[in-house]
């Protein structure tokens, strides 16, 4: 898992929309470089957008659960991608709440308008519905932000687990957060990538001064 | 001041708030494979530059 901090308006979010083209949804933004993924360029004019999506899953701060029932919003996405039986379809949907840390809650609900969840769950719901295309790469934007502390250690225990089978991105303003759960860490200001190096390194021995008044909380 | 910055952040420090990273306190080796790898050299608005010659990989930890 990487971790990209850095104060607000450094270029984390900009740079997590270049990660699965996100920011071709915007006339004015201007991609140009290259970002390889296993290889491949991304930004490339051949790449397909949408299999590149499904490859890239990303969750975004404010969970965004769509209305429709806790059933239909973890299972649209392979609806549009898999050609799955209703078997197949109900284990992937309950592998995937069980691996968000939902399926206790909200096994006996699928029915249910997703709506109606509170925001630690829609955004638990929010990953399962990520998780169940089983993207090899989870853009994570804040995902904790709103959360309360029991729902984000149990986001956080989740993303441990992900490790395993996802490559993992997460934007996070919680730098104990960061420290806790990412391997790399990426420090930005002002759309400059000023260090980057192995968490444990960034927090305890910066070789730049700016990502040391960060951590230190000398700078905001 | 750098040096009493570095002290208190050193990684007793983090362990003693809960906070070093796993593989730091275990010691183990860091992942190295590399599956997404940023070259990336601009990203405008318009005509103003918002980011600028960023390249660093992302690796999995599997």
């Amino acid at each position: 898992m990487t971790a990209l901090i850095g104060p607000s308006g450094c270029g984390k979010s900009t740079l997590v929309r270049v990660l699965n083209r996100m920011a071709d949804l915007y006339e004015d933004q201007h991609v140009e470089g290259q970002v390889l993924l296993d290889g491949q360029d991304i930004l490339g004019p051949d790449v397909d957008v949408l299999t590149l999506r499904r490859r890239v899953g990303m969750v975004t701060q404010k969970p965004s659960p769509f209305p429709m029932s806790i059933y239909d919003n973890v299972a649209i996405g392979m609806r549009l991608n898999e050609e799955l039986t209703k078997t197949q379809l109900d284990q992937r949907v309950e592998d995937a709440l069980r691996r968000a840390a939902l399926w206790e809650e909200v096994g006996g609900l699928l029915d249910h308008s997703a709506l109606s969840l509170s925001g630690g769950q829609q955004q638990c719901l929010c990953l399962a519905r990520t998780m169940a295309v089983r993207p090899e790469v989870i853009l994570l934007d804040e995902p904790c932000s709103a959360l309360d502390p029991i729902s984000t250690a149990k986001i956080e225990e989740k993303m441990e687990e992900l490790k395993s089978v996802s490559t993992l991105v997460i934007i996070t303003h919680n730098l104990q957060q960061a420290a806790r759960i990412a391997d790399y860490t990426a420090f930005l200001y002002l759309g400059e990538l000023v260090e980057f190096g192995p968490t444990a390194r960034l927090f305890t021995e910066p070789r730049e001064e700016r990502p040391l008044s960060y951590v230190s909380g000398r700078m905001g | 001041m750098r040096h009493n910055l570095k002290t208190s952040l050193t990684p007793d420090g983090f362990e003693a708030h809960g906070l070093a990273h796993p593989s730091a306190r275990a010691g183990e080796p860091l992942p190295s494979p590399v599956k997404l790898d940023i070259r990336y050299v601009g990203f405008r608005f318009g005509a103003t530059p918002a980011l600028h010659d960023i390249s660093f990989p992302i690796t999995p930890t599997a």
